[in-house]
């Protein structure tokens, strides 16, 4: 039996009016991954805060063993000089510096506090060589995709010769073949003897690789069952056990069964988006939307798949009020009749809606209220004579915490204190509420967990059923095979195909998604225009 | 006009009717919660009562005297004036330096017209606002639509409309003023009715002020009722209804025992109550905080930034422009060292009363209570005969001291 | 508990929180008659600035002999702004005082607030700078500030010689002080009473060509703008030739103009500083002249100043006339203010000794 690198015994941590943590056992074997799930508020950054030092010994119960040593962390540094080094999801390199300056940012190679830049670059080298990462030392982050600076941050990581490496939902912001790259690279790190704990949402990945995994709930660890007994094997529990556990209860129907909708306009082609293409608002030379053509009916979800970079985001930008790059050419129909979007306020006057993938950045006003948020896009149509009806705006607001079930004590709670789940149906109520025709959702269920995304299937579901067209954009694609009708695949700023629900399969909408080089598929099912 | 602001946001701390427990003690906590969940709102309305409280007492009673009372109305109206534009402003997500120049300029233009060019002084006024909405059209331009940041365009501005004011001046100050002008500062609301004691309008005012609070403070309660919301203990609001009654009856009997309410004091009271509704009710007033919570995601949802941000911009022009007139009506005189600095008192009122500088947070009522508490302290020193150096220091550390409590506030809140 | 007890209680809270503050009723108008803690009763006294040693000198002297006469005073400085001045005036007029000493910053801004003072009942000197454009001042302390100037200018054709030498030209640029100030015009129209039938013959010339005053005053007297504005002439105008006088009103903007000079080589080896004139004999600047840079200082002996003004608040609040020596020169707009002139004194390396003598300052702060 392999000895313990790490043991936490009973981590107990409460904040005003919660208990996080209660009682959570965790034990790391020297040499292992070690994955942790968990619903979101499970307790998982909380009890990788307390591990770090971010919460300093003092602050909450329970006992810690490092290296078989009792351990009273007062800060990030402290854990640091053990070698224990967290990489948090929003990653922490600073874009304007390089990456051989953020490697050894606050651990600088220095004589007397003048920077040693010679051996600082021969480090780097060797720590780039070490992830695998191609890039010289000089580059600056900002240069780089995420993927890499993932990378660049387990360099930094082990430039501080870490011991047990925390990482935070890795993989979040990656497309899959970075992924790939990361959780390989985790394995090799394991085989050099570096332990690690993984938090992530994202069971399959999990099963990939992990040899350990520990489930919280409600800020109690749950079970640790055995993922496999050594590297290679496959693994031995399915994503129904990890699923039952993290929640609590059977998830059998994780995937709402498609609701159809059979109202007048059934089947009626409600957007068309023609030769749309889209050029890089700084590096205006890059097409990064390329003749792409498709239609969305009521009644009908229409998935797009791609890689990251395949230009989903920005089509669904560029339709949008022209919020994002610069305008070459396309048009869009709205029932067959040309419309202009030029600003986002005409695209929501003809019924469109964006809800964006990045809703702490481009979706929330997070210092204002539910109640504010869900109202902001509807704003015009709820007053009267340019005054606001408060008391209609706390009626709608009220309706949509019951009937998207968002978890707050009043809707004057404020949206930057909800978990994410709750966030995101928050946006989605703030869209729903400004009643259009067609509703764009980039990465609905982006950083939530389980529950809730079932929540938001559902919603997306019943969505289409009252007539609605919608179209999702993911990066997960049990996601589209589970709730679309219709999947367009992007790749490289063309429409590479589109499939039936009943026709795709992972596989081959992976295929679609990384081919190159061939003429844009229509997905409204005519000739592709643009072709040059 | 203030209690309907301040009780707005209270809905969280409140209890349900009829549950709260019965004894005195059971009434101070609920009322010590009530107070902790709401110091962003209640803070600086605590401090204000005790600074006037500590000098009433260190000045021997000359603190809350009708004369020196209406003098601090007197003495702040320009800054408070500007503080509630410089709110918007920062609401807004921006900053405005140029305030005290355009003040000293559009007070200057209203001299030159009336004393060098016998304008009548309304024609004058108006103008001058006209000018002040010209300016921040002009400044909104180079912000919302050229993109430049704000706080390089009115720094620009600060310059340019300083040095354009001795331009016009030529370097002297310009005197003296058609009466009605120099009432915008000087004026009171006439005597009328029989020889009282105290200024018979003035008391009427207060009567009307506590009638309208109290209805609205009962017609809220109602509907809050009506929609089943949380409310205060029925003890706990007629206490509140008593101290908005006792506050606004001790002010206007304060006042009408001197010369009555002053105009300035009209025009303040007006522009509060009328900025503040738009802020609070109007889409154009939820336009202005949402683009300062998140910019971004106001765009994305359809609110026209560009425009809004002008029009932020032009009511502060028009705010300063007006605060330049009553700041040369008070002087008398349109002079080129007139707004010096006034700038940055505005911008001190408006982070006491609760801005934040990243924006999207704030009320107007804040910005007028952080300038009185300013005010109050500039009077209060100079009553005791507290030094103007050592004056400056004592603001200093209350503007610190003041924003440091709400970020410790928050951080407390958000752990 | 009743609903209607309840009510009953808060009436009561309402009305004993209400009446106390305002219970005294609406005020006589009448200034001084609550403010009976010293028996002379008290004075207001507004200065301009700490920022300026003279001010402080004056503003310590009226305090203390306003106290050996008997009085309370009450001494508050506006660091330059107007604003602040108008609302300690009020203040003072709030507090009841009895009799105000003002020195203006901006001696045009004050009318409403004299105004108040009139309708308190309280008298008014003005101090040093005149109160304008009202005729609520009672009496004006000051030296005699044409006289000034005329000092200044007398020096300067003194020290070139030019009556003794009437065909030699020679360079001079000529500063004003601040524009808000009243007395900016009185020094200014004094030396150049002097100076301009020398300017008109050409003995004396101003190659900048700025002669009015509107083009060389100095806002806020300040000397880090006056320095800037010599650094220029003398880029502009003096790159080869010498300059050899500058009429300078005052001692803060003389060092000023000094360190110009300085820096483009003047007062080393054979190019000996031009003459420079100042004023209010300041520290710094009488150090100077002993060094032998700047040249002359018009003293004002602002203890008399503060004396003068005593005597006059003194008289004023016994009901007496305060005595004056000119009733014809100080008109403000709206009358002609009684003025008392106090006599200044050119002060140059030869006879500064006589600061010492008058105990102005000591031997030690002069040559320490």
């Amino acid at each position: 039996m392999t000895q313990h690198v790490l043991e936490m015994r009973g981590i107990t941590k409460s904040f005003p009016g919660v208990r996080a943590l209660d009682g959570v056992d965790i034990s790391v074997r020297a040499g292992e991954v070690h994955a942790v799930c968990g619903e979101n508020g499970a307790g998982k950054s909380t009890l990788m805060k307390v591990l770090s030092g971010v919460h300093p010994h003092g602050t909450y119960g329970g006992e810690i063993r490092f290296e078989g040593e009792p351990c009273a962390f007062r800060d990030i540094r402290a854990s640091e000089r053990h070698g224990i080094v967290i990489i948090h999801q929003e990653l922490a390199l600073i874009p304007q510096l390089s990456i051989a300056e953020n490697i050894f940012l606050g651990n600088e190679r220095a004589t007397r506090g003048v920077i040693s830049w010679s051996s600082t670059l021969v480090e780097t080298e060797r720590l780039l060589r070490r992830v695998g990462l191609d890039e010289r030392p000089g580059t600056r982050i900002a240069e780089l995709g995420v993927g890499k600076q993932q990378l660049v941050e387990i360099a930094k990581a082990l430039a501080k010769r870490v011991k047990l490496l925390i990482l935070d939902e890795p993989t979040a912001a990656l497309n899959d073949e970075d992924s790939r790259k990361l959780l390989g690279l985790i394995g090799e790190l394991r085989d050099q003897g570096i332990s690690c704990i993984l938090i992530s949402h994202k069971l399959n990945e999990i099963r990939q690789v992990a040899d350990t995994v520990t489930v919280l709930r409600d800020g109690r660890s749950i079970e640790t069952l055995t993922v496999r007994r050594s590297a290679g094997e496959p693994a031995a529990i399915s994503d129904e056990q990890l699923i039952t556990r993290m929640v609590g209860r059977e998830l059998d129907q994780f995937y709402p069964d498609r609701t159809p909708y059979t109202g007048e306009r059934a089947g009626q082609v409600a957007l068309t988006v023609r030769d749309w293409t889209v050029r890089h608002p700084v590096d205006t030379a890059r097409t990064v939307v390329d003749s792409v053509s498709f239609e969305v009916r009521h009644g009908e979800i229409l998935g797009i798949a791609g890689l990251m970079g395949a230009g989903r985001t920005e089509l669904a930008m560029s339709v949008f009020g022209r919020s994002w790059g610069r305008y070459v050419r396309g048009t869009v129909e709205l029932h067959g009749r040309e419309v202009s979007t030029r600003t986002v306020a005409e695209a929501v006057g003809h019924g469109i809606a964006y809800v964006t993938e990045d809703r702490k950045t481009y979706g929330l006003n997070l210092i204002d209220t539910i109640s504010r948020n869900i109202s902001l896009a509807a704003l015009p149509r709820m007053a009267r004579h340019g005054l606001v009806d408060a008391h209609g705006e706390r009626r709608v607001a009220e309706r949509y915490r019951g009937s998207m079930n968002i978890k707050a004590p009043t809707v004057f709670e404020q949206v930057g204190r909800l978990s994410g789940g709750n966030q995101q149906k928050v946006v989605l109520s703030q869209w729903i509420n400004a009643e259009p025709q067609v509703l764009i959702l980039d990465e609905p269920t982006r950083g939530i967990d389980v529950g809730a995304k079932a929540e938001i299937y559902t919603v997306i579901d019943q969505l289409a059923a009252q007539g609605k067209a919608v179209v999702v954009i993911s990066s997960e694609l049990s996601e589209l095979l589970g709730v679309c009708d219709r999947i367009a695949t992007m790749a490289f700023g063309r429409m590479t195909g589109v499939l039936d629900r009943a026709e795709a399969t992972q596989e081959g909408l992976m295929r679609l998604m990384t081919r190159t080089g061939v003429g844009a598929v229509d997905a409204t099912g005519r000739p592709a225009t643009g072709e040059g | 006009m203030s209690q309907t602001t301040l009780g707005k946001n209270a809905g969280d701390s409140r209890e349900r009717d009829g549950r709260g427990p019965s004894t005195a003690r059971a009434l101070t906590g609920q009322a010590l919660r009530a107070l902790r969940d709401n110091m962003r709102q209640y803070g600086m309305v605590i401090a204000l009562v005790l600074l006037l409280g500590l000098f009433q007492v260190w000045s021997g009673g000359d603190m809350l005297l009708p004369r020196n009372v209406t003098n601090i109305l007197l003495q702040n109206g320009y800054i408070l004036i500007l503080a509630i534009g410089m709110m918007i402003v920062i609401i807004n997500g921006h900053i405005d330096l140029s305030v005290g120049s355009l003040a000293a300029f559009t007070g200057a233009a209203a001299a030159v017209m009336m004393v060098d060019h016998d304008m009548p002084w309304q024609l004058a006024l108006f103008l001058s606002l006209l000018i002040g909405a010209v300016v921040g059209a002009w400044q909104g331009f180079w912000i919302a639509y050229v993109g430049i940041p704000s706080f390089i365009v009115t720094l620009a501005g600060m310059l340019l409309f300083r040095g354009a004011t001795q331009i016009l001046l030529d370097g002297q100050s310009v005197s003296p003023f058609p009466e009605g002008f120099q009432d915008i500062s000087q004026g009171f609301l006439p005597e009328v009715g029989p020889d009282t004691n105290y200024h018979n309008l003035t008391v009427l005012m207060g009567v009307l002020v506590c009638a309208v609070a109290l209805f609205q403070e009962w017609r809220q309660r109602k509907q809050a009722l009506a929609y089943e919301l949380h409310v205060l203990p029925f003890r706990m609001f007629l206490l509140k209804c008593a101290a908005i009654v006792a506050a606004v009856l001790a002010f206007t009997l304060t006042l009408a025992s001197y010369r009555g309410v002053p105009v300035v004091l009209l025009i303040l009271g007006g522009l509060l109550v009328a900025m503040g509704f738009v802020m609070r009710n109007a889409v154009i007033g939820r336009h202005i905080y949402a683009l300062g919570g998140n910019r971004a995601a106001a765009q994305l949802s359809g609110v026209k930034d560009k425009r809004v941000t002008m029009l932020v911009f032009v009511n502060m022009g028009v705010l300063a422009a007006l605060a330049g007139c009553v700041f040369a009506a008070r002087l008398n005189a349109g002079t080129p060292g007139a707004g010096n600095l006034f700038e940055l008192e505005a911008i001190a009122a408006a982070f006491i009363g609760g801005a934040s500088m990243s924006g999207g947070v704030g009320t107007v009522l804040g910005a007028v209570i952080g300038g009185l508490v300013l005010g109050v302290l500039n009077n209060g020193m100079s009553l005791v005969g507290i030094s103007q150096d050592v004056q400056q220091v004592i603001k200093g550390l209350v503007l610190l001291a003041a924003v440091g409590f709400d970020v410790w506030n928050k951080r407390r809140a958000r752990s | 508990m009743s609903r209607a007890r309840a009510a009953t209680r808060t009436l009561a809270v309402v009305a004993a929180l209400a009446l106390p503050l305002a219970a005294c009723g609406q005020d006589s108008g009448g200034g001084g008659g609550r403010d009976d803690d010293a028996e002379g009763g008290t004075v207001g006294i507004a200065m301009p600035t700490k920022s300026s040693e003279r001010w402080i000198a004056d503003g310590d002297n009226v305090v203390s002999l306003f106290e050996e006469a008997g009085y309370e005073a009450d001494l508050q400085y506006g660091e330059n702004r107007v604003e602040n001045q108008i609302s300690q005036i009020e203040n003072m007029i709030a507090r009841g005082h009895d009799l105000l000493v003002i020195a203006a910053i901006d001696g045009s801004s004050l009318g409403n607030v004299l105004q108040q003072a009139a309708d308190a009942g309280i008298p008014v000197v003005s101090y040093d700078r005149l109160l304008l454009n009202s005729e609520h001042v009672d009496s004006y302390a000051t030296f005699d500030n044409t006289k000034v100037g005329e000092l200044q200018g007398q020096y300067i054709v003194d020290a070139l010689e030019l009556e003794e030498n009437p065909d030699e030209s020679f360079a001079i640029e000529l500063f004003a002080g601040s524009p808000d100030d009243n007395n900016t015009r009185y020094f200014f129209e004094g030396a150049m009473s002097v100076l301009d039938p020398y300017l008109e013959s050409g003995q004396l010339v101003v190659r900048s060509g700025q002669t009015e005053m509107n083009e060389i005053t100095t806002e806020r007297w300040d000397g880090g703008i006056a320095q800037n504005r010599m650094d220029d002439l003398l880029t502009a105008h003096y790159r080869g030739e010498p300059l050899d006088a500058v009429l300078s009103p005052y001692d803060g903007m003389s060092i000023g103009v000094l360190s110009a000079l300085r820096s483009v080589g003047y007062g080393s080896g054979d190019r000996p500083f031009p003459v420079v004139t100042g004023q209010d004999a300041e520290l710094a600047s009488v150090k100077s002249i002993v060094a032998g840079e700047q040249t002359q200082t018009v003293y004002k002996d602002t203890r008399e100043l503060a004396r003068l003004a005593v005597a006059m608040g003194d008289a004023l609040l016994s009901g007496e006339e305060p005595e004056v020596n000119d009733t014809e020169s100080y008109d403000n707009g709206v009358k002609v203010v009684p003025a008392y002139l106090l006599e200044p004194v050119s002060i140059d390396a030869d006879n500064y000794e006589l600061l010492i003598e008058e105990e102005y300052y000591t031997e030690a702060q002069v040559n320490g």
